[in-house]
């Protein structure tokens, strides 16, 4: 949506930056303008930093539009505290199995990169766990009620290639079980051993965890903003605005690990659409370097599989094919994508014949949209 | 959603040595105006408000309920009986409730 107060989100998502520079109304919104920026800090899971914003005195409102705010952030929180506990649970799962695990994105950022939880909302729960447990934590979550939201293309294939698998726990709460950081090429390349070398700790519900460390979890905000949700949640560019901007990270460290995911154009676009889209002057080695990067011509095709007219998993999986080391691994690959499992099939409604000339239609609109 | 009450006319004996804290397993945030908090067993949100939310910032290491009493009296400016009886019947709340631990007198 267009006009004058198309930035009155972006500016609330950027609020408590000394780097923001969007401004706020000067008198309480109009109430259907008003309505509109509820809506939108629902969505993009930014109720926290709407009432922050409101507390401080940065965005004037009435007293109707301050109670509707902090109605809206208490059922965020709510959700948030469910979803924690179902994160306490499933960890106990896991770990009593013996599978290692690390949180991911939500509850891990709430609690280590923002001085207060309650500025970050979060809708599901996020567990990476090794390829080599990954079925293992699959089967230990089935056998205590949770269900897969969609069956594997084949067996064997979310552990080999897959970012993950979606799992539904008995309380109703979506379990992102996570073997790497992104699906397609990107994910593909990431060192997954190196995701375990360093790690942040922080307790939830007096249960012991461990997050990514401080530089893998910017990038994996990164990841996320760039690569996921087009375009991506204010959220996740806040995320990503947080963890370079308002607390302290080793760039040169970010840098160098940065090139070794194969993620340097993934960073530059994440870095580069958080300083735009929350107005943020860029300020600090990162935003300049960012500024200035130029992603080669594989980089800019891989890109476009995530970020075209229409990112389709069809287009990323096969732009996964020249990430994935050796013949006999591609040629895997590719035969479950093009003829998957029946069950697969039929929980996505799909015939065979339909999936190949759809997959096929989707690999070579991206493959010229890459070239342009 | 349950606001944590005062029992009427209930003043639960304390072991006045006895210290109580937040409880491990816990799950809390803090709003504006209020403070939700539930176990991992128990999907009931209390919130707490007002003082409410005085006594849960102040449980944040083991204290007395005496201490609490004194503390809470002191930061409200209201009569110290009052606020004590008050504090027990809350404490008594929440440790039903799963929210606050009752440790041992040192």
């Amino acid at each position: 949506m267009t006009g004058p107060w198309s930035t009155l989100a972006p500016a609330v998502a950027a609020h408590g930056l000394a780097e923001a520079k969007l401004a706020m109304p000067e008198l309480p919104l109009d109430p259907p303008i008003w309505a509109h920026l509820m809506t939108v800090a629902r969505h993009e899971r930014i109720t926290g930093l709407l009432v922050r914003a409101i507390l401080d005195g940065v965005l004037p409102t009435t007293a109707q539009q301050t109670e509707q705010a902090e109605l809206a952030h208490r059922a965020s929180m709510v959700t948030a505290l469910a979803l924690e506990a179902t994160l306490v649970r499933t960890a106990a799962l896991l770990e009593t199995a013996g599978v290692d695990h690390r949180v991911l994105k939500g509850t891990g950022v709430a609690h280590l990169d923002y001085p207060d939880p309650a500025l970050r909302s979060f809708g599901d729960v996020d567990l990476l766990v090794r390829s080599s447990q990954f079925d293992d934590a699959v089967e230990v979550l089935v056998a205590a009620g949770h269900q897969r939201k969609f069956p594997e293309p084949r067996p064997g294939f979310d552990r080999r290639f897959g970012k993950g698998s979606c799992l539904v726990s008995p309380s109703g709460h979506e379990i992102d079980l996570h073997r790497t950081l992104a699906m397609g090429p990107f994910g593909l390349r990431i060192p997954l051993d190196d995701l375990w070398r360093r790690l942040s700790p922080f307790e939830v519900g007096g249960h012991q965890f461990c997050a990514l460390g401080p530089e893998d979890r910017f990038l994996h905000a990164c990841v996320h903003a760039a690569l996921g949700d087009n375009p991506p949640r204010l959220a996740s560019l806040r995320d990503v605005a947080q963890m370079h901007l308002a607390r302290p990270l080793d760039v040169d460290f970010t840098r160098r690990l940065s090139s070794s995911w194969g993620a340097d154009a993934v960073v530059a676009r994440a870095v580069r659409m958080a300083g735009d889209v929350l107005g943020l002057e860029a300020v600090g080695p990162l935003a300049r370097w960012a500024m200035t990067f130029s992603p080669d011509r594989r980089d800019r095709r891989s890109l476009a599989t995530y970020t075209g007219s229409s990112p389709t998993y069809a287009a990323k999986s096969f732009a996964a094919v020249r990430a994935i080391p050796g013949l006999r691994d591609k040629a895997a690959f590719v035969f479950t994508l093009v003829l998957p499992d029946r069950r697969y099939l039929e929980k996505r409604r799909e015939r065979p014949l339909e999936r190949w000339r759809r997959g096929l239609a989707q690999v070579l609109r991206a493959h010229s949209g890459g070239r342009r | 959603m349950t606001n944590a009450s005062v029992p009427v006319g209930t003043t639960p004996d304390f072991d006045p040595d006895a210290r109580f804290v937040r409880a491990p397993e816990v799950l809390w945030r803090q709003l504006a105006d209020a403070t939700l908090a539930r176990t991992v067993a128990n999907p009931e949100i209390v919130e707490l408000r007002g003082t409410g939310v005085l006594l849960w910032m102040a449980l944040v290491e083991p204290v007395t309920a005496r201490a609490l009493a004194r503390e809470l009296a002191a930061a409200v400016g209201a009569p110290a009986d009052v606020v004590a009886h008050d504090v027990r019947a809350a404490l008594a709340d929440l440790v039903h409730r799963g929210l606050v631990t009752r440790l041992a007198a040192k």
